[in-house]
């Protein structure tokens, strides 16, 4: 690793020891991410304050449980508002109760996220889901797959960033779960397109992990309140 | 960047490079741990010819624990696809597609823990082989004869790997490596659901099997896979009732489902032991 790329005081043995940035890491080996994107990732800003009526993501312990917490709000708002419009035309009793459980487990985690967090807790966020049609089947469930494939790959993305061993472990016990909702809705839009078909799922058998500030792009059309992130 | 990719650089590193680790290996074997630990060297630095290698630790045993349980899985899913067809199990060209592509997920799986495992010390560590494993509780399941047997084993295993992955990732915090851990276990889960949505559609709704976890229920009636979801009704994440949580109608089926549960090592190894025949 060229020196020069990370924080001149630090030295390589001890950057890999606070644990490395995967971002730069890709960034490097792809020569895609200039110099000083490890500074980024790894400087304090002074700027700690979100953007007016916005919430504002740290770049600690605490920022990833906001993160998480940020996209599980999103995930049981839609799930509650698929729920709210009556269930897509022709959902099946079946479908409308695993469709009941997955909006259960999502509020299990968001509360659990909460909690963890107490008074730093981020405020309740807003979101806009206009651009939906909530009868429209195919519709519904593509939304649904997009978020649930994106939960999965920002845990597994954010996992390693987490100082805390018992929030990796709980992120652990949370991620299987995701992946099983992913999984599940894909096969109702494609039966057996559980884990292939894209991208998702790697030749080598290994799922996309993202970092947050792809997550929180993607996540962006959705919601409503501005959110600032410190994490990479 | 997967921690695959990192791997491939490091196979360009010459043995000049590779010299230079072992100084590190030397600082490291004065460090006491209760498990082996090596030094996993990383090659930094696609574009350059003078790759130099990093080190953070790993262990090895832990690793090998993993990839001991994956060669069950992949081996059960190798004979799942082979003998399947060869007995016309599979109802449907989907369901035996699902059994490949879960295959072929598995096979990878060990490919990369085998290679990491090489990768990490060339000198000292070894990555376990494959050993002969039945399938068949002794003879006493007719798991490769008989489709819904066949899916209820399949589900077991899966099931029980995302729960063996769990148990180790504790060993990687802030380590490269549990991206890709998180990466395998995700797929394990994602070929579980799919395995319990099979079975339930060969049930033709007359039972429903959940694509996850409700409280320990193994939805099969022999009792010798009980233990491989002991635990599974834990409703109390770090010390927080997830029953009712935050004022939610969080009911106790959901709050379990909500969470998978690692098993230790110690726990695995009991329930796979009778597996292992050679």
């Amino acid at each position: 690793m060229n020196k020069n790329e990370i924080s001149s005081e630090t030295s390589p043995q001890e950057t890999m020891a606070q644990g490395f940035s995967r971002r730069s890491f890709l960034g490097l080996s792809g020569g895609l991410i200039a110099a000083g994107t490890l500074l980024n990732a790894s400087c304090n800003t002074s700027d700690d304050n979100p953007a007016p009526g916005g919430v504002l993501l740290t770049q600690d312990d605490l920022g990833i449980l906001n993160y998480a917490y940020a996209m599980t709000q999103l995930s049981v708002a839609y799930y509650q508002k698929v729920m709210d419009a009556g269930f897509y035309a022709n959902a099946t009793v079946q479908e409308m109760a695993l469709i009941t459980d997955m909006k259960d487990h999502e509020t299990a985690h968001r509360e659990l996220w909460k909690a963890l967090l107490g008074t730093k807790a981020i405020m309740t966020l807003s979101f806009n889901f206009e651009t939906i049609n909530f009868k429209d089947r195919t519709a519904v469930l593509t939304t649904e797959k997009m978020l649930e494939d994106l939960s999965v790959s920002a845990y597994n993305g954010v996992a390693y960033q987490i100082t805390n061993p018992d929030y990796v472990q709980l992120f652990s016990k949370a991620v299987s779960v995701q992946a099983r909702h992913a999984a599940y809705v894909r096969d109702l839009l494609v039966n057996g397109s559980f884990a292939s078909g894209d991208m998702q799922v790697d030749m080598n058998g290994m799922e996309m992990a993202k970092d947050p500030s792809v997550v929180l792009a993607a996540m962006s059309s959705f919601i409503t309140t501005p959110i600032s992130s410190r994490l990479p | 960047m997967s921690f695959k990719n990192i791997l491939q650089e490091f196979s360009k590193i010459d043995d000049a490079e590779m010299g230079k680790s072992s100084a590190r290996r030397d600082i490291l074997k004065n460090i006491t741990r209760k498990v082996a630990l090596t030094a996993l060297p990383f090659a930094i630095g696609a574009n350059s010819n003078k790759a130099t290698a990093k080190s953070t630790n790993v262990s090895i045993d832990t690793l090998n624990f993993i990839l001991s349980f994956q060669h069950i899985v992949a081996e059960f899913f190798k004979q799942a696809v082979s003998l399947g067809t060869a007995n016309s199990l599979f109802p449907s060209t989907d369901a035996q597609q699902a059994f490949v592509t879960i295959r072929n997920h598995e096979a990878a799986h060990v490919k990369f823990l085998t290679q990491t495992i090489n990768a990490a010390s060339p000198n000292a560590a070894i990555p376990v082989n494959a050993k002969g494993y039945d399938y068949t509780l002794g003879g006493t399941l007719l798991t490769f004869n008989d489709y819904k047997t066949l899916l209820a084993v399949a589900q077991v295993l899966l099931d029980l790997s995302v729960r063996t992955y769990k148990g180790q990732i504790g060993g990687f915090v802030r380590n490269p490596l549990l991206t890709d851990l998180f990466s395998i276990q995700s797929v394990l889960a994602r070929n579980a659901s799919h395995v319990r949505q099979m079975r339930t559609t060969i049930a033709g709704g007359s039972i429903m099997i959940k694509p996850w976890i409700t409280q320990k229920q193994t939805s099969i009636s022999n009792p010798a896979f009980n233990a491989s979801y002991a635990g599974e009704e834990t409703a109390v994440q770090y010390g927080i009732s997830i029953v009712g949580i935050g004022g939610q109608a969080i009911l106790a089926d959901a709050a379990t489902e909500a969470f998978d549960e690692p098993l230790t090592q110690a726990e695995v190894t009991t329930i796979i032991t009778p597996m292992i025949i050679t």
